[in-house]
């Protein structure tokens, strides 16, 4: 498979278009979920997964072999998607809230699943979950969060006991109305 | 938490519209034609391929210089350019009555032409 990575990636590099859409259909899934993670409507997140690839396929001669070639395509729509955001000035209000505590339910932990957690990341306001997204999923700091998006550390490190609060109670919300459907 | 919600979403896939490979497509199609025409003059044989487009292209170039120049030139008096070179020449070279500088203050090439057939 990593053979046959590289070899489709030499391909690209070489502007080969039946290896362009090799990798294309390999990675669509992986990286169009990440541009929904981050933008909530539909039309605009295809836009920026259709912009972000394209500069996957013209800026893949950049790739140096540091890390994955799937991670290194993740962070360039991670990016793209948070260019999106700055764009539209979907930044989020700073604020500067001390002392919140959050507890977690192991109940919540043990039924949820990938598109409950989706559904209630949507819901989440777009600042607890462009944070929540960026330190929980892409495993970034919050220094790196603070750089990103121009606003202090202490606004990251609020923001997301925020959004994890937020998001439980949405997440047993969201349970609580499945349970009721099912039965 | 964390860790089950990074787990479960991290290789998550979600499907983009079937068109999104067509759109992407078109786009790189669409900056190879960009690259096609700034490398036109580079490669050898278009040149030669392509010489009676340029060669029309020149030639409408030149009738528009020309047809700018000649219509620009145009006075609304229907004294070109080289009309007025001629008479305001001419009328120096021959004794007037009025001052040269009278007529042109008058600044009308027609009674400037009117002045010359007079002497």
């Amino acid at each position: 498979m990593q053979f046959e990575l590289s070899h489709i990636v030499q391909k690209c590099l070489h502007q080969d278009r039946v290896a362009q859409k090799t990798l294309f259909e390999s990675y669509k899934g992986i990286l169009f979920a990440i541009c929904r993670r981050y933008i909530k409507d539909e039309n605009e997140a295809e836009d920026v997964f259709i912009e972000g690839f394209y500069k996957i396929l013209n800026k893949i001669d950049q790739y140096n072999n540091d890390g994955s070639f799937e991670g290194w395509m993740k962070r360039i729509m991670v990016n793209e998607s948070l260019m999106h955001l700055r764009s539209k000035k979907m930044l989020m209000v700073e604020l500067e809230i001390q002392n919140i505590s959050s507890h977690e339910d192991s109940n919540i932990e043990d039924q949820m699943d990938a598109e409950l957690i989706l559904t209630a990341l949507e819901q989440l306001p777009l600042g607890y979950r462009t944070i929540f997204n960026l330190y929980v999923i892409e495993g970034y700091k919050h220094r790196e969060i603070a750089e990103e998006l121009n606003i202090s550390i202490h606004t990251s490190k609020s923001q997301l006991i925020l959004a994890k609060k937020r998001l439980q109670e949405l997440l047993k919300k969201n349970l609580n109305l499945n349970t009721s459907y099912g039965t | 938490m964390e860790h089950k919600i990074k787990n479960l979403l991290d290789n998550y896939e979600i499907n983009p519209p079937k068109n999104a490979w067509s759109r992407l497509e078109n786009k790189l199609m669409s900056d190879n034609k960009v690259i096609q025409v700034k490398t036109l003059p580079l490669k050898k044989g278009v040149l030669r391929d392509n010489l009676s487009r340029i060669a029309a292209v020149f030639i409408l170039a030149l009738v528009s210089i020309y047809s700018f120049v000649h219509f620009a030139s145009k006075d609304t008096d229907d004294l070109s350019a080289v009309d007025y070179n001629y008479y305001s020449s001419n009328i120096r070279s021959i004794k007037v009555q009025e001052s040269i500088d009278d007529i042109f203050e008058v600044k009308n090439l027609r009674l400037l032409k009117e002045a010359y057939n007079r002497h």
